[in-house]
This record gives structure tokens, sequence and C-alpha cells, in this order.
């Protein structure tokens, strides 16, 4: 039997153990009899052998390995009694409770949003970034560097380690059907839904013999385009439409919320497609390069094979590519120097919550005093030092649980609103919404709060000078 | 009549689970047998007996079930599972070993003060 058999079945045992016992003092009692004693003396004597029933019993209790998980159900249900006798009180604790921990989730939230969650695709701890890189470039001013689009050929058909793709920032203006209109276009290799993992909603993605000069144009739209333009029209695929004077065929629908470094494109076309004259010269870089390590390849592979294939290639065009090299690093999102900003922030409610944790825990030893002997008597009665401690413990998580279940409401209402005040665009904005972690977070810091302001009260239980705390309460 | 002596330590276990072996049993019947098979040296302490019969079955060394005794009563029969015949084996050998041991210490003392 597993401990929450045991618990669950708590009844049937207390039943089956009683029984157990009685039939053991009624078998002594009865042997007795029959050595000619009388019965009531038989019975006594049965009784003094056991060494008393309830004594037995809760011996046999404590074996269960329950008792500990019975108690803490006593004094839940004991803190909510007492919580509801002082209404005042409770409102004070919770309400303070709640602004200190909802503050904190919602911050946290955002913090959860823009900085922890995962880019949304498939498998994105092998998804990795290329940028180009030459010993003069300062990172640091300028930014990455992108790649140039023959370098990514040369790449993409060298590398045993990645799987690599590139996409490139251009814009157009959509005139049929409908109003014309500029959107914001991606020009991408014919495999960046599938290295990133991501499958289309509606219709098939670019082919490899669409992904090159003078092949039929084709073009993919992105989600809250083809909403705002087509109505959510399904039958848009198939249809054409006319970009920057030329007439592609819309061959598919991105999926909805599906960003590429940051931003939701408008419309996506093949890279090899386009013919201008930066897309000809190796010292022009304007592709930028996401990849997928292969199965079994791991980072430093695909960046001493990158490695190879530059030193081959700046041999091979000196004017170009000499001294230029390529630098493979974790693919994550973008979010500039919010960072910083959030850390800021989320130490700051933290701050607040201590600050609300320290003033529950005063009222908490304000109540302490007039409940002193209360406790007194239950040591007393043979409380333990540690079991008062649990008590006033169980008390102060309960607190710090429902505050923090209304400090969740509270943030669950705040979060648009406050990410709407962010001031500028907050990157991310759609990643951040309450989700497990966010939830856990929550449990987490209320359960902390509750411990942190519990303490105090928990270790002023009165354990000596009991005459003194009847006396001075008589 | 001889005097009485306490169970050591974590041996209360061992003879009940050697009783149990033997066949399945009431917990009033462990008591009992225990003491005529012992010749009422050792004394069981009966308050010690049933949270001891509960802490086997728990970890799993003792099964019980709910049986009709001769006399027509339901009683708690206790039997050995597989794992308590384990744990009885073992103790038992470990036992045997350390009075062995303790008889053979024993007697050099004796040799060296004569």
């Amino acid at each position: 039997m597993t401990w929450w058999q045991r618990l669950w079945r708590r009844r049937k045992m207390e039943d089956q153990l009683e029984k157990e016992l009685r039939f053991h003092l009624d078998q002594h009692a009865s042997e007795l009899i029959a050595h000619g004693r009388d019965p009531q003396e038989a019975r006594r004597q049965a009784r003094l052998a056991l060494g008393g029933a309830e004594q037995v019993k809760e011996k046999c209790r404590d074996v269960r390995g329950t008792r500990w998980l019975e108690d803490l159900l006593q004094d839940f249900r004991y803190a909510i009694r007492t919580l509801r006798n002082q209404p005042g009180f409770a409102a004070a604790a919770l309400l303070t409770l709640a602004l200190g921990s909802g503050a904190t989730t919602v911050m946290f939230t955002v913090f959860n949003g823009v900085l922890l969650k995962p880019l949304p695709y498939r498998e994105p701890d092998r998804l990795v970034a290329v940028h180009g890189h030459t010993d003069t470039w300062n990172t640091e001013v300028y930014g990455q560097q992108n790649v140039a689009y023959f370098d990514l050929l040369d790449c993409q058909r060298e590398s045993r380690s990645l799987a690599m793709v590139g996409w490139l920032n251009s814009g157009g203006i959509v005139g049929e059907p409908g109003i014309p209109e500029f959107v914001d276009r991606r020009e991408v290799s014919s495999e960046l839904f599938s290295v990133l993992g991501v499958p289309l909603l509606r219709g098939r993605a670019f082919l490899r013999e669409e992904d090159r000069a003078g092949a039929a144009p084709v073009i993919i739209l992105g989600y809250s385009f083809w909403q705002r333009r087509f109505a959510g029209n399904s039958p848009a695929v198939g249809l054409s439409l006319v970009l920057d004077g030329k007439s592609y065929t819309v061959v598919g629908i991105a999926p909805p919320r599906f960003r590429l470094d940051g931003d939701e494109p408008d419309a996506f076309t093949p890279l090899g497609q386009d013919t201008e004259g930066y897309m000809r010269k190796r010292d022009l870089h304007p592709v930028g390069v996401v990849a997928r390590l292969q199965p079994g390849a791991t980072l430093a592979q695909a960046s001493a094979e990158l490695a190879l294939i530059g030193g081959h290639l700046a041999e091979q065009y000196p004017h170009s590519n000499a001294g230029r090299g390529f630098v493979v690093s974790p693919l994550r999102p973008d979010v500039g120097d919010v960072r910083s900003t959030l850390w800021l922030l989320l130490g700051a409610v933290s701050l607040l919550l201590l600050i609300a944790c320290v003033n529950v825990a005063s009222l908490l030893l304000a109540r302490a005093v007039s409940r002193e002997r209360e406790l007194a008597m239950r040591v007393a009665l043979g409380a333990s030092q540690g079991r008062l401690v649990r008590q006033c413990l169980t008390e102060s998580a309960v607190l710090g649980l429902s505050g923090g279940v209304l400090g969740v409401l509270l943030a669950a209402i705040g979060i648009r609103p406050f990410v709407q005040f962010w001031p500028g665009t907050l990157p991310r904005a759609d990643e951040v919404q309450l989700d497990w972690r966010v939830l856990l977070f929550a449990i987490a810091v209320s359960l902390l709060a509750g411990l942190l302001f519990g303490l105090a009260p928990a270790l002023r239980a009165p354990v000596r000078e009991l005459e003194q705390t009847f006396r001075a309460g008589a | 009549m001889q005097e009485k002596s306490d169970l050591p330590q974590g041996t209360l276990d061992l003879l009940i689970l050697k009783v149990v072996a033997l066949g399945p049993v009431h917990g009033y019947a462990i008591a009992q047998r225990l003491e005529q098979v012992s010749r009422g040296v050792v004394r069981v302490p009966q308050g010690s007996l049933y949270p001891a019969l509960h802490r086997l079955e728990n970890r799993g060394l003792l099964a019980a079930d709910w049986e009709e005794t001769e006399s027509g009563r339901e009683a708690k029969f206790y039997r050995l599972t597989r794992k308590g015949r384990t744990q009885l084996e073992t103790e038992a050998a470990s036992w045997q070993r350390l009075i062995e041991a303790v008889g053979l210490v024993l007697k050099l003392s004796e040799g060296g003060a004569e």
C-alpha cells in the first residue's frame, strides 16, 4: 500500500486496528477465564498486558508514515478557521500580499515572455545563427554582419553539419487585387520553413527549383496580411497577386504569429529569384542566415567546419573574402537592451514584495501576542515546539498561497495594460502570457513569502515561562 | 523462576518474522508462541508487538488477510511475503554471526582471567 492509499483508507484502517486489538484482548481474556479467573479480573489483566489500547493504537498510527499529512490537513483546517474568525486581519494581510505578489507576477510574466521563453520553432536549441566575421569589424558598434549570397550558396553546398537557410529584408507595393499597399517582405531560401520546423497553415512551401533566377514567381503570405487583405479567405491559395508590378502566384499561407527575426512579415518570396546586383557580389553581405544542426552534429563541429569553408573561400576569392570567416552561435531572440531593464524592474518588484512580507509579518506578530495564551495551552497539553512551529508555518503558508492566488488574478487582469503602457515597443510582446512557468513562479514566490513572514511569529511560540503566560492572561 | 529479560534492540522484528514464517498467524497467537517457545525467558512487550507488525506490513515484509479463526471470529492473519522471507534469512544469518562472535569474545576473556 502506498502512503496515499493509507491516507485515503484511514477510516477503514482505524476500524481494522480497533478490531484487531479487540480480538487480542478478547482472546487473552477468554484464555484467562478458561484458567479459572473471574471474567472481570481476566479482562483487566488482558488490558494491562497489552499496555493500554489507545497508546498501542497511537504507535500503530505513527508507523503508517502519514502522520505529517494528517497533521498538515488538521493545521490547514485550523488555519482557515482562524482566518475566518478575524476577517479584518485576513483582509488586510491578503490585500497586502495580493498586491505584492501580483506586481511580482506581472513583472515575471513579462520577463518570462521576453527573455525565458524559447523561440517558437521546433527544437529551438538545435537552431543556430551564422554571421560573417572579419577582424576589423566592431560588433559592439555595428552589430552582427550578414553573409554574401554566393558565400551562403557555397556554405550550403559544402556543409555536412548544418542545414542552412538565408533570408533578406525587402519590401514592395502590392497592387492587384485591392488598394495598393506597402508590404514587409522577406526573400527566403526554399527550405526556410522546414529548417525552422514550422508547418505552413495552408498550401505548400517553396520548391527547390523555384529558388533560382527565372523560375515561376511564387509567393507565401503572412497570416496577418492574409487576414487583412483577403479576410482569411482560403481560396487565396492559387490566386495571383501583383507585387512591384510583377504577378506572383500565392502558393501558401504562413501560420499565425510566425516570426522571423522578431517581425511577422507580410509576404515571402524565393530568395534565389532576386536578380539585383547585391546578390551577385561577394563583398556585399545582405543575407541573414539561420541553420539547424544536423542530427548528431554539435555547435563546435559546425564552427570548425565553417571556419574551414571560410578558409577555402578566402583562398579562392582573395579580393572579397581575405580575412573573412563565419561565426556560429545558438539562435537567441533579439531583445536589444530590454534585458537589463527587465532585470532592474524584476528586482524592484521583488523589493516591493519583501516590503509586503514585512508588513504582513508585523500584522502576524501583533496577532501572535494576543494568541499567546492559546499557544501556551497547547504546550501545556503536550505540543512540542516543532509542532507549534509547523502549525504557525501552515497558517502563514495558507495566507501566502491565498495571497498568491489573488496576485495571479491581479496579474491576469493587469498584464495586457502593462504591456501596452510599456514605453516604446516591447520585443516579443505577444509572447507575454501567463503560462505554467508563471504559475509555478507565483506558487513558489507565495510559499516563500509565507515562510518568510511566518517564521518570526512561529519562532516566538511560547515554550518556556508557561506559568507567567497563563497568569498574565488570566 | 527465572528472571525475564527484555529483548535486545531490533530482535523483535526478527522473532516476528520467524514465527510468521511457520504459517499464517494472528497477532495474539504470535505473542503466545513467542512466549512459549522462549520458555518464558523473553518478555514479549505486547504493546510494541502491533506497531512492529504494522511496520513490517508497511515495509512489505508481511502481508495480512482477514480470516475466520477456529472459534468463528474474524482475525487479522499475517503471512510472510517473498521479500519478508529474504529479510528473515539475511537477518537470521547476521544474528547467528553476531552471537558466535560475542561468544568467542566472552570465552577469550574468561581464559585470560584464569
